[in-house]
């Protein structure tokens, strides 16, 4: 067996064990939470909550209900919602592409300014330009998001009530197809979740471009009279652009996470939002649910981080 | 009736009077923060207000409610009273209800609405494999006999005074659709078929309802009523969110939770008219009467007057609606009968009363029971609604001042209904109770309704128990003549101002916004606003 083989098996045995763990921990952090048969007898007049234990499972020893959850994801039956009596996994794929969607176009954004600030950051080290900038991103990377989500609201609902029509939406998907709408109602809630990633990104690009600049690497492609432009780009952004991608990767993972806020103060019907009411509502299928699916991918993409990172810089692999 | 009513900015009157006349067309987007877990009102999972609102404009009743509470025919062609020969009492101690359905009424797929779809439902309701929410009344039902296909006669094993809500005020449903469908399953992500104005078009969870005009409607009338194409609503998060898509004019429609300057926040919308009115859920304190201190009467009387209702109307809600005096409601006319108005903050009585049972001031000015042991009073309510909050604040002021030791204690409502108030664990509780048109509190006040042990389950959440009160309750549930009812009624509030098993405090405020495009709104006491959303139009 080669060792590349070997190495990849043991990531692999890894990443399932870490896994196993996670799912154990959230299954039983879910399952001594406030009973959900509280909630649904308290809501709901009449209803049989000795009946609705019995088919969810619920009076059987936690033990037994785990491997039983367990054995159906693993067969990709992802159980039945308690709340709408959905099949769960139809809920989360229904869920899904608005939370690609925000988390696709905010890292786009956020990739695009961070790279570009950070490249002229880094130009002007430790000038005034270098410091306003720098300053500005730990300003922003302290907001919190909803305390942004809602400052932007403001300047929306302010900026109609001066022009008398509205330039972005305040939430809520599009009312009607169509392209012009679809980026006014996305407009704000991409801005917010980029504008959070930027603050961390574009300080630790612009500190690891200082680094490459600094390099023996550049420094003797520097003597062989490279424009300061190819060298910048071709040679010190293509050595930082690794632990970026990183940073990038692992916040596809954490993408549920990141969006939470967002989809609920904006009213965006993603994964982010079914969590919330899932747990508002007590719906342990689906929140468990949820949960693990938000650890398989952050397994998935610190993977994923790790290959791409060692392919874009070779010295990681040595 | 105390209304709050605004608008933001006043109409051009010569537009107005172009736009009084109903125009046909448009979608109408309203806002809700609630989303239901399923459509099918019959079911236990369905049996949140939201879903009876939501779907509302997908149903016909037999009889209505009216915007002043008042009971109106609908599918039926009259209101079944004792009075007109609609009701009557057996002679083996059981009623009939007798009433013909209008010959007009259709389902949304043209087919006549009859008794079949009455005795369907019946049926429907009592089959043991549906999960359905709650069978009061039906559960009385002997025999639903139809001489001919508009022609309905009801028999009931035994008297019950509320058969209006519980058996007319429903939905029928349709019988050709459903008969051979799971009704566990079949409408909880659409309705196949509408006996109302609109038609269901589609569910997007998280997001929207969409609802579309019936062109079957079949009281549409020359007008070719409901006005609306599309009625869509959509999930909102929070009242802020929707109080900025009222601003945007991205809704036209917002129900909101009651807060205190929300009447001053809609009014600076310049685009949109609001209403404030009292709703039909009561605020109450509820004194644990199974526990020390309460379970003394006079206790309970002197921590009564110890407070100031009035101040909390004032500085809470800022006079959105009045002090409540009754556990009935005032738009429960002839029932209604204020008997708490003399628990007015009195400390003389305070004294009185605790000093008759027993207590004692100490040099702190706190009173001590005989044995020694402090007037202490855990006072508890849900977290997350900041109405709650301050009033808590001033009563938990109001009751130190007067020599209790209060503590408050705040959780979060799942942890407050299914472990605090069912199983006894407070002195006194702050929370709502929901009415609705009919004046029975069985549930409320009878013994049975009390919570035990394993299941917790009963609203009797006073632990307050009299049999003569049980037999009072039992007898105003029988009574069919109105009046003889109200006599009863009036009598059981009495004993309750007495006993004070809980103390009124106001009617939460039911707030309803919308934008000024929106036409012909007619806000309605019990909350049910789309009573006549057939008559709604937008202007242009």
């Amino acid at each position: 067996m080669s060792a590349r083989l070997h190495h990849v098996i043991r990531r692999l045995v890894r990443a399932a064990t870490t896994l196993l763990a996670a799912s154990a921990v959230v299954f039983l952090l879910v399952m001594v939470g406030p009973d959900p048969l509280a909630t649904i007898a308290q809501e709901s007049d009449g209803i049989d909550t000795k009946q609705l234990a019995a088919e969810y499972g619920w009076d059987r020893p936690w033990p037994e209900q785990y491997l039983d959850w367990l054995g159906d994801a693993l067969r990709g039956d992802l159980g039945t919602s308690i709340r709408t009596n959905e099949d769960a996994g139809s809920m989360i794929v229904d869920r899904l592409p608005v939370t690609l969607a925000l988390g696709g176009a905010s890292m786009l954004v956020a990739l695009a300014t961070s790279v570009l600030l950070a490249l002229w950051a880094s130009a002007r080290r430790n000038q005034r330009g270098d410091r306003v900038v720098t300053g500005l991103m730990v300003a922003m990377g302290a907001l919190p998001s909803f305390l942004l989500a809602l400052a932007l609201q403001w300047l929306a609902v302010q900026a109609k009530d001066l022009f008398g029509v509205t330039i972005v939406y305040v939430g809520g998907m599009p009312r009607e197809p169509g392209l012009l709408e679809l980026i006014q109602r996305f407009a704000l809630p991409v801005l917010v979740l980029a504008m959070v990633q930027v603050a961390a990104w574009m300080r630790f690009l612009r500190s690891d471009l200082v680094d490459a600049l600094e390099s023996d690497m550049v420094v003797a492609a520097r003597g062989q009279g490279l424009p300061e432009r190819q060298l910048r780009i071709g040679h010190a952004l293509r050595i930082s652009l690794a632990p970026l991608v990183t940073l990038v990767a692992l916040e596809i993972g954490t993408l549920v996470g990141g969006t939470l806020v967002v989809e609920t103060v904006f009213s965006l019907p993603g994964l982010g939002r079914l969590l919330v009411d899932s747990l508002q509502a007590r719906d342990v299928v689906v929140t468990l649910d949820i949960i693990v699916l938000g650890a398989v991918s952050i397994v998935i993409a610190t993977m994923a981080a790790d290959a791409l990172a060692a392919r874009l810089d070779p010295r990681i692999n040595s | 009736m105390l209304l709050l009513t605004g608008c933001g900015s006043t109409v051009d009157g010569a537009d107005a009077a172009v736009d009084d006349r109903p125009r046909r067309g448009g979608t109408a987007w309203m806002e809700t923060a609630q989303e239901p877990p399923v459509l099918n009102w019959y079911l236990g999972s369905g049996g949140m207000s939201i879903t009876d609102v939501l779907t509302t404009p997908l149903k016909s009743t037999w009889v209505v409610l009216d915007d002043r509470g008042a009971w109106k025919p609908l599918l039926a062609t009259t209101v079944p009273t004792l009075a007109n020969g609609g009701v009557r009492e057996l002679p083996d101690g059981g009623m009939d209800i007798s009433f013909a359905i209008d010959e007009r009424a259709t389902w949304s797929d043209g087919v006549a609405i009859t008794c079949a779809d009455l005795q369907f439902t019946w049926k429907t309701v009592m089959d043991p494999r549906w999960k359905i929410g709650s069978r009061i009344g039906w559960q009385l039902v002997e025999q639903v006999e139809c001489a001919t296909p508009h022609a309905v006669r009801i028999v009931l094993r035994e008297h019950h005074a509320p058969y209006l809500v519980n058996l007319l005020n429903t939905a029928p449903l349709p019988k050709h659709a459903l008969a051979k469908a799971d009704f566990n399953t079949v409408w909880n992500n659409r309705i196949t078929v509408s006996s109302g104005p609109f038609i269901f078009a589609g569910w997007e969870r998280g997001d929207r309802i969409t609802l579309e005009r019936n062109p079957r409607w079949w009281r549409a009338g020359p007008e070719g009523k409901p006005y609306i194409d599309r009625l869509v609503t959509r999930f909102a998060p929070d009242a802020s969110t929707m109080k900025l898509d009222l601003r945007m004019e991205d809704a036209d429609m917002i129900g909101l939770s009651p807060d205190t300057n929300l009447p001053a926040e809609l009014d600076a919308i310049p685009t949109a008219s609001f209403d404030v009115r009292p709703g039909a859920g009561w605020e109450n304190l509820t004194f644990n009467t199974g526990r020390f201190p309460f379970n003394d009467v006079r206790v309970r009387r002197a921590a009564a007057y110890a407070i100031d209702r009035d101040a909390l109307v004032d500085v809470v809600l800022r006079g959105q609606v009045p002090r409540l005096d009754s556990t009935l409601l005032p738009y429960q006319v002839p029932y209604y009968h204020p008997t708490f108005t003399s628990y007015r903050r009195d400390i003389t009585q305070v004294d009185r009363r605790m000093a008759e049972a027993g207590w004692t001031r100490d040099a702190q000015s706190r009173w001590r029971f005989g044995d020694g042991r402090l007037a202490k009073v855990l006072l508890t309510t849900t977290t997350g609604n900041p109405l709650r909050l301050k009033t808590v604040q001033l009563i938990a002021a109001q009751l130190t001042e007067a020599g209790f030791v209060t503590e408050i204690l705040m959780v979060k409502p799942e942890v407050f209904f299914g472990a605090v108030v069912s199983r006894g664990e407070f002195d006194l509780a702050l929370y709502a109770f929901t009415q609705g048109v009919d004046p029975s509190q069985a549930k409320l006040f009878s013994c049975s309704e009390i919570a035990r042990a394993p299941d917790w389950t009963g609203k009797n959440n006073f632990k307050y128990c009299r049999r003569d009160v049980d037999r009072m309750l039992a007898a105003a549930d029988r009574e069919l003549d109105v009046e003889r009812r109200a006599t009863l009624t009036r009598d059981l509030a009495e004993v309750l101002a007495t006993d004070m098993p809980a103390l009124p405090l106001y009617q939460q405020p039911d707030t309803l916004a919308w934008n000024h495009r929106l036409r012909g709104v007619k806000p309605n006491a019990m909350g049910r606003h789309y009573w006549n959303i057939d008559e709604w139009w937008l202007a242009e």
